[in-house]
C-alpha cells in the first residue's frame, strides 16, 4: 500500500531565508529523496511553498508502516531538526 | 516568342515551389528538381557560399543523390567549373566533354564525368555572392542564350528565397535559445533545492547547444550534475558572481560551437550564477514564478507569430522577420532586466532606454530620438508587455514616421502615459497592421489601459 508523508518547515521562514547549517541539511534531504526514489520506494515528492505556509509532500510505497518510519527517521531534514514529519495512510486511486 | 512563355511560365512555376516553404533545405532540393525539369537537364547541383570558410559547399542535388556521398563536396571559387562561374560572377556553359576543361575538378565520390555539358551560373544576393548553380546533360548539348538568361533568371530568384530562409533559420534559433533561458529561470526561480536548480541548467544546456555532455564545476573543485560524455570541443564558461569566479559550465561536442552559441553558454552561465548566489535563499516566491512562467509564454506567442507572418502573402517577409526578431529582443531585455535583480518590480525607464538603443542602433541609424522618461516601476510580469509595447511603437515611428521621434514616460494621476510622437503628418484613418494588432491586444489585456494614435502621436495609457 501506499503512505502520504507530510514535512513541515520547523522555522517558518527556513525555505525562503535559510541559514547555511539549514541550506546544508536541506541538500543532504534532497539527495535522499534521490536515493529513494532511485531504489523505487518513493513514487514522487516536491513542496508546496508559500510565505508562512509551506510543506513538502512525499507518496511512498511501502507494504509496512514500520518500515515508513524508518524511512522518515533516517531522513537528514528530521534528524537534523529542520523539520517535522506525519505519516498517514494513502491510496492512490488513479495512476 | 514561344520560347518566351514557355521560359516565363517556367520560371513563375519555380518561383512558387521554391517559395512554398521556408525550410532551407527543402527549399534547396525543390530548386534542384525544378531547374532540372525546367531546362530538361539530366542532373542539378546546387552550392552555397559559406562565407566564414571561402568555400562553396554542395547542398542539394537532382540526378546524383547527395546521400551517397561521405563527405559533402566543397569548392573554392575559381576552382572547378562551377567555381569559376562564382568567382567571375557570369554563367560558364561547356556544350561537350566538360571533364576535359582545363578549370575541371574532380570529386572521387562524385560520379560527374557521365555529363557531357555543363552550364554553370553564381547565385547572388544583393550583388553578394550567395552560391552557385549547374544543369548537367549526359548527351553533348550547346546551351541557348535564352536558356541561360532562364537559369540566371531563377538563380535570382533562388537568392532572395535563401536570404529569407537563412533569415528565418535564424530567427527560429534566437526563439529556441530564449525559450532554453527561460525555461531554465522558470526552474532556477520554482525549485526549493540548489540541486534541483542544477540539474536544470546542466540538462537544458545540454538540449540548447545539442552537447554530448555537460556540467557545473562549482569553486571547490567540485562538479554538480555531470551528465553525458565528453566530446572532442569543449567550451568552460565562468559563473561570474559580482566580479568573481563561483564556478564554470562546461560543455563538450563532437562539433565545434559557434559564436552565437557560446554568447548562449554565457547567458546560461550567468542565470546559473544567479541560482548558485541568490537562489540559496532557495525559493524566490510566487510572484517570482508567475513572471518567469509569463515571459516563457510571451516567447511562445512570439514564436508562433514568427511562424505565421513567415508564409503570411503580401508581407515582405524581410521586414516581417526582421520585426519578429525585435520583438524578441524586447522580451529578452525584460528577462536580463528581471535576471539581474532581486526585486520583483522592474524599473520602467532603464527598460526603455535600453530597448532604445536597441532599435535606434538596429533600424533608426542616424534619425533624432529624444527620450524624458520619468522613474516609474511596473510589476514584472506586466512589464513584458509593456516591452513588447513599446518595441512595436517605436518601430513604427521609425519605419513610417518622419523627423525627431519623441518619448516621453510619465506619471499622470496614478496612471502611467507612454507616448511616442513623430514630426510626420500621421497614418491615414485607423492604423493597421500585426504590429498594430499586438499593440492593442497587449494594452487592454495584460496592462488593463487605453491606446490612442491621434496624428503622429501614440499614447499608452494604464494605471501604474
Amino acid at each position: 500500500m501506499s503512505w502520504l508523508v507530510v514535512l513541515r518547515p520547523v522555522r517558518e521562514e527556513m525555505p525562503f531565508e535559510p541559514t547555511k547549517e539549514e541550506l546544508r541539511i536541506v541538500s543532504e534531504h534532497y539527495a535522499y529523496l534521490k536515493q529513494l526514489r532511485a531504489e523505487g520506494r518513493l513514487v514522487l515528492a516536491g513542496p508546496s511553498a508559500l510565505s508562512g505556509d509551506t510543506f513538502g509532500l512525499g507518496i511512498f510505497d511501502q507494504d509496512d508502516r514500520a518500515e515508513v518510519e524508518a524511512i522518515v527517521a533516517a531522513d537528514p531534514a528530521v534528524t537534523g531538526g529542520i523539520m517535522t514529519a506525519e505519516i498517514r495512510p494513502y491510496r492512490i486511486s488513479v495512476r | 516568342m514561344e520560347t518566351t512563355d514557355r521560359h516565363l511560365r517556367l520560371l513563375t512555376e519555380t518561383i512558387a515551389a521554391v517559395n512554398s516553404t521556408l525550410d532551407l533545405e527543402e527549399v534547396l532540393h525543390l530548386v534542384a528538381n525544378e531547374v532540372a525539369a525546367a531546362l530538361e537537364a539530366d542532373a542539378c547541383f546546387v552550392y552555397l557560399y559559406d562565407e566564414a570558410a571561402g568555400e562553396l559547399v554542395l547542398r542539394a542535388t537532382h540526378g546524383t543523390p547527395l546521400d551517397e556521398m561521405t563527405r559533402r563536396p566543397r569548392l573554392r571559387p575559381g576552382e572547378g567549373i562551377t567555381g569559376a562561374a562564382a568567382a567571375e560572377l557570369r554563367p560558364v556553359a561547356i556544350a561537350v566533354n566538360a571533364d576535359l576543361d582545363p578549370r575541371w575538378k574532380e570529386f572521387p565520390n562524385l560520379p560527374e564525368s557521365e555529363y557531357e555539358s555543363i552550364l554553370a551560373v553564381p547565385i547572388l544576393a544583393r550583388e553578394q555572392l550567395a552560391g552557385a548553380l549547374n544543369v548537367r546533360t549526359r548527351e553533348a548539348r550547346e546551351f541557348r542564350s535564352d536558356e541561360i538568361e532562364l537559369l540566371q533568371a531563377i538563380a535570382g530568384q533562388v537568392a532572395q528565397s535563401i536570404v529569407h530562409a537563412q533569415l528565418y533559420a535564424e530567427a527560429q534559433q534566437r526563439v529556441a535559445e530564449l525559450e532554453a533561458l527561460a525555461r531554465i529561470s522558470e526552474a532556477v526561480s520554482e525549485s526549493l533545492y540548489l540541486e534541483e536548480s542544477l540539474e536544470a541548467i546542466v540538462k537544458t544546456t545540454m538540449d540548447a547547444v545539442h552537447a554530448t555532455g555537460a556540467a557545473l564545476v562549482l569553486e571547490d573543485g567540485r562538479i554538480a550534475w555531470p551528465e553525458g560524455r565528453a566530446g572532442s570541443h569543449a567550451v568552460r564558461t565562468p559563473l561570474r558572481w559580482k566580479r568573481r569566479e563561483i564556478g564554470q559550465l562546461v560543455a563538450d561536442r563532437d562539433t565545434p560551437f559557434t559564436d552565437e552559441e557560446r554568447a548562449l553558454l554565457e547567458a546560461i552561465a550567468h542565470h546559473a550564477a544567479v541560482a548558485l548566489e541568490h537562489g540559496r535563499a532557495v525559493m524566490r516566491g510566487v510572484l517570482a514564478q508567475e513572471i518567469h512562467h509569463r515571459v516563457k509564454n510571451n516567447l511562445q506567442t512570439v514564436a508562433s507569430l514568427l511562424r505565421l507572418q513567415a508564409r503570411a502573402e503580401g508581407v515582405d517577409p524581410r521586414e516581417a522577420l526582421e520585426h519578429s526578431v525585435n520583438r524578441i529582443l524586447a522580451i529578452a531585455a525584460v528577462h536580463e532586466s528581471l535576471t539581474e535583480q532581486r526585486e520583483e518590480d522592474v524599473e520602467l525607464a532603464e527598460l526603455i532606454d535600453r530597448l532604445r538603443a536597441m532599435l535606434v542602433q538596429g533600424i533608426g541609424a542616424g534619425r533624432d530620438v529624444h527620450a524624458e522618461l520619468e522613474p516609474v516601476s511596473l510589476a514584472g510580469s506586466r512589464a513584458t508587455a509593456l516591452a513588447l509595447v513599446f518595441s512595436e511603437l517605436l518601430q513604427n515611428a521609425l519605419e513610417h514616421g518622419e523627423g525627431t521621434v519623441r518619448i516621453e514616460l510619465a506619471r499622470r494621476n496614478g496612471d502611467v502615459v507612454l507616448a511616442i510622437a513623430d514630426e510626420g503628418s500621421g497614418v491615414d484613418g485607423a492604423p493597421s497592421g500585426t504590429g498594430l494588432s499586438i499593440v492593442r491586444a497587449l494594452v487592454a489585456d495584460e496592462l488593463h489601459g487605453s491606446f490612442a494614435f491621434a496624428g503622429a502621436r501614440a499614447e499608452v495609457i494604464f494605471p501604474a
